[in-house]
């Protein structure tokens, strides 16, 4: 098998999200079990943990916003003391990163919401 | 009559020295004997000769209130809570301006006000009576109408969560006008559950803030004392409003949680 036949459809995806600064880890994951299905990841990140706390916050968020009737929930950004976490997301594939707090987070949210266009099957 | 010796001597001490602080006592001798308008004239000069001294400014700010001059009084009280260092002298400012606006039936102002005192540690009971009093005269005993001040134009809904995912104050309404809080709010506590959680496992420190964008509106969420404060705009609302309303809604909701 090629190098390039080994690609998946994420990966440009998840460069793209990596290639900014601060950014730790990228990861498509399935939104409905919350596991993995492609990351991208620094040394340190638990990427089994990011894509199931991701994916159920994002679900959870989007429960909370049909309830409100304020419509499909597109993105999610949660600013911690030492980083963020931002997630987008399909009701099959969720597109999670974790960024240092030196992250542009507006640069960062821009390109997951271009990526999540790719995720709508 | 009682003080004429006082009053004559303290206008010797003023006409000799007109730069003497005697006006203070003067004008509080005068206004007790029912002089009001000679006590308002003397305290009208005397402050504006001495615009940073504390006792001439709360004076001034009583005999205007007296007047029914309001926003004369709210201007000399809040040089008071600027200029004193002492916190209970702030406090008591502030609870003077939330009084004077409750009676001109400057609600929203007098709510602000008693924030104001309480973030100064004003006597959390008597900032409490006051607020059940505006809430009394606002329909609203529950704090339902808590945050309804602090909305503008395009803001959607304020919302205090308890740990417990119960409402604790303001109200969330759907895009159709249905009160939605009691759903809503229990949705968000998960959403700020999982959130705590998620932080131990992503080693990221306490989250502080979360903003959800959706289709036609976005939320923002951040954690105050055990619970969560919420607040919802209009999906075009730029998100530094957002943030900054949010920041508002926390502040106000800490404020109603000590004094409550």
């Amino acid at each position: 098998m090629s190098a390039s036949a080994r690609i998946s459809p994420f990966s440009a995806t998840l460069q793209v999200i990596m290639r900014q600064r601060g950014i730790l880890g990228a990861l498509i994951v399935d939104a409905v079990d919350g596991i993995p299905i492609e990351s991208t990841l620094a040394v340190g990140v638990d990427g089994e943990a990011v894509a199931a706390l991701a994916a159920s916050l994002f679900d959870h968020a989007c429960r909370a916003s049909a309830t409100a009737n304020y419509g499909a929930g597109a993105y999610f950004q949660l600013q911690a003391e030492h980083g963020w976490l931002c997630v987008t997301g399909t009701s099959e594939l969720v597109l999670a990163a974790v960024a240092e707090p030196r992250a542009n987070v507006a640069l960062l949210r821009l390109s997951m919401l271009r990526a999540r266009e790719a995720l709508v099957p | 009559m009682p003080g004429t010796d006082d009053i004559r001597r303290l206008s010797d001490e003023l006409a000799r020295e007109p730069a003497s602080l005697a006006f203070i006592t003067l004008a509080g001798l005068l206004q007790a004997r029912g002089e009001r308008e000679a006590a308002w004239r003397l305290v009208e000069r005397g402050s504006r000769r001495h615009p940073r001294n504390i006792a001439a400014l709360s004076l001034f700010a009583r005999l205007a209130a007296e007047r029914g001059m309001w926003d004369e009084a709210l201007l000399a009280l809040d040089a008071v809570a600027t200029l004193s260092a002492d916190a209970a002298e702030i406090s008591r400012a502030r609870q003077t301006q939330a009084f004077l606006c409750y009676r001109c039936d400057r609600l929203g102002d007098a709510d602000r006000y008693l924030d104001a005192a309480a973030a100064a540690g004003g006597d959390a009971a008597a900032i409490s009576a006051a607020r059940s009093r505006i809430r009394e005269r606002l329909g609203d005993p529950d704090g339902r109408a808590l945050f309804d001040a602090l909305l503008e134009e395009g803001d959607l809904t304020a919302l205090l969560v308890a740990a417990d995912g119960l409402v604790t104050a303001g109200r969330c309404e759907a895009v159709d006008g249905r009160d939605v809080s009691a759903a809503v709010a229990a949705e968000l506590s998960v959403v700020g559950d999982q959130a705590t959680r998620a932080m131990r496992h992503l080693a990221l420190g306490s989250w502080q803030t979360i903003v959800v964008e959706a289709t036609d509106a976005m939320f923002a969420m951040t954690p105050v004392a055990d619970g969560l404060a919420l607040v919802a705009t209009a999906s075009s609302t730029p998100v530094g409003r957002l943030r900054r309303l949010l920041d508002r809604v926390s502040e106000r909701a800490r404020a109603w949680g000590r004094a409550a």
